[in-house]
Formats: C-alpha cells, sequence, structure tokens
C-alpha cells in the first residue's frame, strides 16, 4: 500500500477559522474559562449547522432554514436545531445556553422542551417522516429521548427563550451514559403539549434571519487545552511541554497552569480520571487511575519529570502516560463533566518510555471514543484522520495530535479506512473525505472543515450496510478510457441477510449520484449478474484498464469471490471462485498482476489479462488480514501478509510465475502489515499492545514500540506517513498514536 | 444498524412470552439492572428494565445463547426487550464492549411506545463479525454489552465468544 506524499500546501482549518471570526475584538493572548457565543453571522458562516422543521400536516415536506414549534391536532410541528463547533475543537465543555429569538409569538403561553436528537439528519432532507436519504426516523416526527433536556416558557410577548443544555453538549464531547459519548445530531425543540384542540404557534427566527443577531445561538462557557503537547523520554526521565492557546472567547477566569497525571501501569490515564473543578490537589494525590506530578499556576509550559518527582522517580524500561489539564483561577479544569460522565475523554495526553539507550516516546495521542482498527486516512504531514463504530469521524493535525475540529457526527458505524483525496486532485476541487457507514449511508466531505458536501443512500434501499470504504477511482489519474467527467466511489454492501444479493454500487464524487449498481443474483442473459455474498473489503482500482476488482465472501464456496467491473458501467467482466476472500487485492505498478489472499489462507496471484490465476501458495495461518501488501516496484516482488498468529514474507516472480516463501514471523494477532518501496522495514500492529518493526527481507522483530500493552491495547493496521516520518495507529483502548519511524 | 421490527406491535406480547419462556428454558434469562420488571419500585412505579439476548441469527428464528463460535458467526445479533417503558419517545444506545472493557461499537435505535404497548418494546441489532477485526484480529472472550434507555444504563449482560 504506497502512500501517496502531498506536496502542496494544505488549507489549514486555522485559516478559516480565524480569518472568519473577527467579531472577537476582546480575544486576548492566553487562555481561560471562556465563553464564546456560536451564531451565524458574516464572520462566522457556521458551516455545519443545519435547522427545520417537522410539520405533521406535510408529512413529507423538507422545510429547511427554518424554525417553527406548534401544537395543533395532527397538525404538531417541530424544530431541528444543530450547531457547528469547529471553533471549539480542544476545549473542555462548562455551560451551553441555547437562545432563540422569537419572530411570532404564541397566542398564549407554550412551553417548550428540548431535547437531545438520537438520529443524524440532513437539513436539505428532513421530513416529518424522513430524516436523511430514504432513511425514517425510528419515530416520526423525530428521534429523541423521554425526557428533554430543558424547558422554557414563551410567552404572547417573549422576545426570546433560552434553554441550558449542558449535559447534552457535554455529551457530545464525552459521555452521559456510562462515559460513552453520543455524536452530535443536533436538538429538537417541541411543545410540551402537542396536540392542541386550539393551534398555538411559534416562529423562530432562523440562521436566515435578517438581522444576524437574531439568529440562533448558543452561548458557551468552557476551558480550552493546552496546546501541542509533547512528551520526549531520555534516561530516566520525562520532558513535557505545552503551550497555552491564545483565547476565542471572552475571558471570565485567567488561566494560572496546569494539572497533570500520570499512570505508570502500563495504561493511560483513564477518561475517568476527572479532577473536579473547585478543588485544589496535592503533589502524588490520585485522581481516578492518575497520580498529580505537577501541579503549576505560575503558567510554565515545561515540566521534566525526573529523580527529584516525590510522587515516584520515571524507572527505564517503564512506559509512562500524562495526561495535562488546564486550570485556571478558580481551580476549572479542561473537563467536559464529571468522573462517571468519562470528563477528562479530549484532554491532551501523551507516553514516553525512558531508556539510558533508546528512549521513545509518542509524538501524540488523541482519544477516539471507542476502538477503531483501521488505519487512518492521511494528507502527509497534515491531516490524519480516523472513523470509528461509534459513528465519528476525526480529524487530528498530523504534527501535534490536536483535532482540526470537533469529530463528524455519522449516521452508522465507520470501519474501514476512508478514501482522502487532496483539492488539486480531486474532480470537486477541494480536499474530500468519502466515506460509507453501516447505516448505509455514503458522504462526501470536505476535510478542510468537516461539512458534508453530500449524503445518500446509494442503493436506495433504506439502508444497506456498508462494512469496508469504498475505493475512489480519482479522473486525475484515469486513462482516456474512463468516459466519465468524475472521480468514482466503489462501494460493496455487507448485507449479511442474503447470501446472493449483495451489491456493488458506484457513486459520483462530486454529486453522490448513483452511476451504476451491480445486485447480486440480478438480470439475465449477458446481463446477468451472478450470486454475490457480503464484501468485507475495500475495492482495487486498475487505472491501466479502468475496471475494479472486489472480494467477496462466498456462500460456502459456491458463489464467485473475487470480481472484476467496467468501472464505467459497472458490467461484469470477470469472476473467479476462490473461496472466501475478506481482504482486498492488490495490484503490481503494472496492472498486470493482481494478489489476492483467502479466508483460507492462501495467496493468488491473477493475470488481470485474462482474469485467470497464474499461481497460488498456500501456509498461510487463517484469514489473511486487510491486505496482502506489495513492496516493490518490478519483479520479483516482496508481497506480506499476516495470518492469525504470523507474519509472511513471500516473492513473487513475474517471469517464472512462482511464490517462494521466504519467512514467517510470529506476531500476536497480527494488524496488516505497512511498508513502503525503499525502507528496508515494514510495520505491524500486535495484539500485545505494540507496533513491531520487521526486516522486510528476513522478517526479523528489529524492534517494538508501546502504545498500551497494560490492557493490552490491540493495535490497528498502522499507517504512514513519509512526509513527517510518523506511523499512526488506532488500538482498542480508543486512542491514535503518533510515533516517529524508523524506531 | 437501525432498529429492526422484526414483528408487529400487535404479535410482540405473545412473541416476548415466548421469546422469555425459551430463554428460561435454555438457561439464558438474564436479570436486567433495572431490577425484576414485575417488582415495583418505592414509589409504586415501575422502572424501565430491559433483558439482553444473542442470537446467531435475526429476526423469529433468533436462538439465544450465551457462548458463539465467531468462525461460524455472520452476525451477533442483540435483541433487547423492554418492559415497563412509560409511552412516549426513547432513545437506546446499545454499548458493545470487548474483552478489554473498551467500546467497540455502539447501536442508537429510537422508538416510540405507544399507550397500547403495555410498556413493552423489542429492538435488535447486528453487529457484524464475519470478515471483521473480530474474526481477523481475534476478539475472542467476554464481551459485555450495555443497554442504555434516555441516556441511563438500564441492563448489563455478557457474551462470550469463542475462536
Amino acid at each position: 500500500m504506497i502512500q501517496r506524499t502531498k506536496n502542496r500546501c494544505f488549507h489549514p482549518l486555522s485559516r478559516v477559522l480565524f480569518a472568519g471570526f473577527l467579531t472577537l475584538a476582546f480575544a486576548i493572548s492566553s487562555a481561560a474559562t471562556e465563553q464564546l457565543v456560536l451564531q451565524k453571522s458574516g464572520t462566522n458562516p457556521q458551516t455545519r449547522a443545519a435547522e427545520n422543521y417537522l410539520d405533521e400536516a406535510n408529512q413529507t415536506t423538507v422545510n429547511a432554514n427554518a424554525l417553527q414549534v406548534k401544537s395543533a391536532t395532527a397538525a404538531n410541528q417541530r424544530s431541528l436545531i444543530l450547531f457547528d463547533f469547529s471553533l471549539l475543537p480542544n476545549v473542555g465543555i462548562k455551560t451551553a445556553v441555547l437562545t432563540l429569538t422569537v419572530q411570532t409569538a404564541p397566542t398564549a403561553t407554550r412551553t417548550y422542551d428540548v431535547f437531545p436528537l438520537d438520529s443524524l439528519f440532513a437539513q436539505s432532507a428532513a421530513t416529518w417522516k424522513t430524516r436523511i436519504a430514504d432513511l425514517a426516523w425510528g419515530a416520526a416526527g423525530g428521534d429523541i429521548p423521554g425526557t428533554a433536556t430543558a424547558t422554557a416558557n414563551v410567552g404572547t410577548h417573549t422576545a426570546q427563550a433560552s434553554w441550558t443544555i449542558t449535559s447534552d453538549v457535554q455529551s457530545w464531547y464525552s459521555g452521559n451514559a456510562g462515559g460513552v459519548p453520543v455524536p452530535n445530531y443536533g436538538s429538537l425543540i417541541m411543545d410540551s403539549a402537542e396536540s392542541s384542540a386550539t393551534a398555538y404557534q411559534t416562529v423562530f427566527y432562523s440562521n436566515s434571519a435578517a438581522t444576524p443577531a437574531d439568529a440562533p445561538s448558543l452561548t458557551v462557557t468552557f476551558v480550552q487545552n493546552v496546546a501541542n503537547l509533547a512528551a520526549t523520554a531520555g534516561n530516566a526521565q520525562v520532558a513535557l511541554s505545552w503551550t497555552f492557546p491564545t483565547a476565542i472567547g471572552t475571558v471570565l477566569k485567567s488561566t494560572t497552569g496546569v494539572l497533570i497525571l500520570r499512570s505508570s501501569s502500563g495504561v493511560p490515564v483513564n477518561k475517568g480520571s476527572v479532577p473536579t473543578d473547585g478543588t485544589a490537589y496535592a503533589l502524588c494525590s490520585t485522581i481516578g487511575n492518575g497520580t498529580v506530578v505537577y501541579n503549576n499556576t505560575a503558567l510554565s509550559t515545561t515540566f521534566t519529570d525526573n529523580s527529584s518527582d516525590t510522587c515516584g522517580a520515571p524507572a527505564n524500561g517503564t512506559t509512562y502516560y500524562y495526561k495535562v489539564f488546564t486550570q485556571d483561577s478558580a481551580l476549572n479544569y479542561s473537563t467536559s463533566g464529571s468522573s462517571g460522565d468519562g470528563g477528562s475523554l479530549t484532554v491532551p495526553e501523551d507516553s514516553a518510555t525512558p531508556s539510558a539507550s533508546a528512549p521513545y516516546s509518542s509524538n501524540w495521542m488523541t482519544a477516539t471514543y471507542s476502538t477503531s482498527l483501521a488505519p487512518p486516512s492521511l494528507f502527509p504531514g497534515f491531516l490524519a484522520m480516523v472513523g470509528t463504530q461509534t459513528n465519528f469521524m476525526f480529524a487530528v493535525n498530523a504534527s501535534t495530535g490536536m483535532r482540526s475540529y470537533p469529530p463528524i457526527s455519522l449516521g452508522g458505524a465507520i470501519t474501514g479506512r476512508s478514501p482522502l483525496i487532496d483539492a488539486a486532485d480531486s474532480s470537486l476541487g477541494e480536499d474530500m473525505l468519502y466515506v460509507a457507514d453501516q447505516s448505509g449511508l455514503a458522504y462526501g466531505i470536505a476535510a478542510d472543515t468537516g461539512q458534508t458536501v453530500w449524503a445518500v443512500d446509494p442503493l436506495n434501499a433504506g439502508g444497506t450496510p456498508f462494512l469496508a470504504a469504498g475505493g475512489l477511482l480519482v479522473k486525475t489519474y484515469a486513462t482516456s478510457s474512463d468516459t466519465l467527467s468524475h472521480d468514482l466511489l466503489i462501494l460493496g454492501t455487507r448485507n449479511s441477510s442474503t447470501l446472493t444479493g449483495n451489491a456493488i454500487v458506484a457513486v459520483d464524487g462530486n454529486t453522490g449520484a448513483t452511476i451504476w449498481s451491480d445486485v447480486g443474483n440480478t438480470g439475465t442473459g449477458s446481463s446477468a449478474i451472478p450470486a454475490m455474498d457480503i464484501i468485507t473489503a475495500t475495492p482495487t482500482i486498475s487505472y491501466t484498464a479502468n475496471t475494479v476488482w472486489v472480494t467477496s465472501e462466498s456462500n460456502g464456496g459456491t458463489q464467485p469471490s473475487l470480481w472484476e467491473l467496467n468501472a464505467n458501467t459497472g458490467k461484469v467482466l470477470a469472476t473467479l471462485s476462490l473461496g472466501d476472500i475478506d481482504s482486498s487485492p492488490m495490484l503490481t505498478p503494472d496492472g498486470s498482476t493482481l494478489f489476492v489472499g483467502t479466508d483460507a489462507g492462501t495467496v493468488y496471484a491473477i493475470n488481470t489479462s485474462t482474469a485467470t490465476v497464474i499461481t497460488s501458495i498456500a501456509g498461510g495461518d487463517g484469514e489473511v488480514v486487510g491486505y496482502p501488501l506489495l513492496v516493490g516496484v518490478s519483479s520479483p516482488y516482496t508481497v506480506v501478509f499476516s495470518g492469525t498468529a504470523d507474519v509472511h514474507g513471500l516473492t513473487y516472480n513475474s517471469s517464472t510465475q512462482t511464490f517462494t516463501a521466504n519467512w514467517e514471523t510470529a506476531v500476536t494477532t497480527p494488524s496488516a502489515p505497512i511498508g513502503v518501496y525503499g525502507l528496508t522495514d515494514l510495520y505491524v500492529g500486535s495484539g500485545d499492545g505494540k507496533i513491531h518493526e520487521l526486516n522486510i527481507s528476513t522478517g526479523a522483530d528489529i524492534r517494538d514500540i508501546v502504545a498500551n500493552t497494560g490492557q493490552p491495547g490491540i493495535v490497528g493496521d498502522p499507517g504512514l506517513d513519509i512526509s513527517l516520518m510518523h506511523i499512526y495507529v488506532s488500538t482498542s483502548d480508543q486512542r491514535m498514536y503518533s510515533f516517529t519511524f524508523p524506531y | 444498524m437501525r432498529l429492526r421490527h422484526y414483528h408487529s406491535r400487535r404479535t410482540r406480547a405473545s412473541f416476548l412470552a415466548a421469546l422469555f419462556l425459551f430463554a428460561g428454558m435454555c438457561g439464558c434469562a438474564l436479570m436486567p439492572q433495572g431490577g425484576d420488571p414485575g417488582s415495583p419500585s418505592g414509589d409504586n412505579v415501575l422502572q424501565p428494565a430491559a433483558q439482553i439476548l444473542f442470537c446467531d441469527k435475526p429476526g423469529t428464528s433468533c436462538s439465544p445463547a450465551t457462548s458463539f463460535s465467531v468462525s461460524k458467526l455472520r452476525d451477533l445479533n442483540i435483541v433487547v426487550n423492554w418492559s415497563n417503558l412509560p409511552p412516549g419517545n426513547h432513545a437506546q444506545l446499545l454499548s458493545v464492549l470487548h474483552t478489554a472493557n473498551g467500546l467497540y461499537q455502539s447501536f442508537h435505535n429510537a422508538f416510540l411506545v405507544s399507550p397500547e404497548a403495555g410498556g413493552s418494546f423489542s429492538t435488535s441489532d447486528a453487529l457484524p463479525v464475519a470478515g471483521t477485526w473480530i474474526v481477523q484480529r481475534s476478539l475472542t472472550g467476554t464481551w459485555t454489552v450495555q443497554a442504555s434507555l434516555d441516556g441511563q444504563i438500564v441492563a448489563t449482560q455478557t457474551v462470550t465468544l469463542t475462536p
């Protein structure tokens, strides 16, 4: 898996944010407990905001950019509102108050309830019945819990109504239900006594208000996290450094310094390790599983943990984890909620392993809220993005690990590595991320801002799940055989309810429009599509042939499992029955040979011109994980793949058309390997909480570095950033790590 | 994975009865954290309770069990049978935690309980297994599923995944 270096300047999000927020003339140079009003204006576009009202009397009508609440028999109206939190990517939330300005008051005082929405909606599609694309609400009229977060009265002369929704906003940052963060799907506002015989309606100003001050607002108080946290391990010591960010809101309490927790038990400081606001902590006191090793109120930006640490000096060979909380003059910490809420989930942390000879430290660690074992999507040197199975897509600065913006909330679990393409190559002319999720939705997302450009159900079938990320045919790289005018996203379904009727669908990267689809076991004659089992791996694009190679399971070996399709039309060009395949195929650079690994542990070499098997080699140990890694630009090629307990190294000689088994190296439940041509080593994540560095030629396990061996954190497929020489991994300990390579 | 209405509300009660009976027969009846569904709380208001069941197939062919081999499992279907629900809207969050107690996946289900439903409702979600990290990275062992309702954890149940 060769990773392309991005060689142009990425548009940093900060350019957007700071150019667009000139109203903050009161900003000063250091962070603190601050207050900020999120409100659409000429300088704050609220790009990711959305608003609609749902109308029971017109159940299929989209009412975008309008906010109305009504109680009337069979004609209730409910408003949806979603704020863009992009200005607050790295903060602890303290309070949040929603305010709406009344445009038309009701004829009698009404009580309005605010609930957190439980499902993703799209402003362009939400109706009483439908929330996004063709997907229905779980309950018509909006998916909400049984209890309102807040209530407010709106009377005949009410100018504004406000609701305190702190717990909802904190839950989006940390999590209220046992510390499980929930996606930010926005809020729903409804009359507390609907279906009144006498109709009562309030019209609120929306983001379309002629006077910006009338637009909906969310007043948030928060404590910013420290920035640029770095740990440097040495001989029996760890040096930490950080910076205090510039204030972005009205300063309510000034920053005084930091409180640093350390864990030396082999696991990071957990999300429940939360200092209580207003409480001072003594050195060496314990908060959760962390020990207070530094408590500074003099705005220090460094701390060296060494032999003078009265809580216990760092020992060589032990991995230490640090979590750094900002604190202010009122002892407010950069947390969002309590210990039970997982309130320190988004607080910066880092790790370091001191050593007399070979100390190392993570470049950064960042919370992903849940397990992810997919490699991140990369703009090398600039941006790393990772999707999670709790419906979030994270975007972090590749150098610092700081969030570029708050995670994007999507409609379902995201499992694969989503294709990310820069503006210079994208047919849309934007930095684009293409995502597919288990709710059956596909998305085009502007990577610079996190804004959803389009969201579709490409099969228009009520949401057929996608497990694997899509393959992207980039128009810029295509030959003249590509007759389409845009990038093409190719997706395969994992609909486990059918053994034969799964589908491959292609989507216009610019608009989300479905270009073609192949549904298994349909059609007749030359248009017949064979039965298709579940698809769990990302398709591979052959630019030389303008075709798409897709792998699938095989219904117990009775159906095809390798598919070649015409990228323009979706016509099935060839199929092969190789048994279940749950890994992606890999092409040689000249496109002549395709390598594919099966669930039985066999690797096949396929002649792509004839779609026939050239040769194969058995001997893997179980299902091939991820993909067979191809290293080299010409024959003989090195092919490396992982099984259940071993990493295997092969050579494939295209002249003799033979595989040669070179080495096997035992690694605990290894991830897919990653390496690039020109390097002598490759990298494998492991179930032992480490990233193993193996010699490509010999398989020798040269050195390992620790992500998390305490739980242990199962390390996912690594991604390599050859611009920064950073390796990124996500783990089952709900974090993403960055280390420098070679070790 | 959205809500799976695998039976109509008219047939839900009878199905639930059969499900409870079957669960009892196979030894996998589960005590929800919310307490015995039939026991009133101190203020005589029944608290919502949930029973979490695990099946290897979706829908009415569900065969509840507490241990599954991942080599034979396409999906782990997680059925939550709610009782004592007040009428109105509800939001369920299923949190699936793998062996090291790390959050692996979550499922959101929102539903409306009608006054005629008798406080019962069932949801079903499918945790993909075949072709996933669970198989490829051998994420076997004891897993935990938490069912939260309207932001409160109501029930927790474990399930064992074997190679």
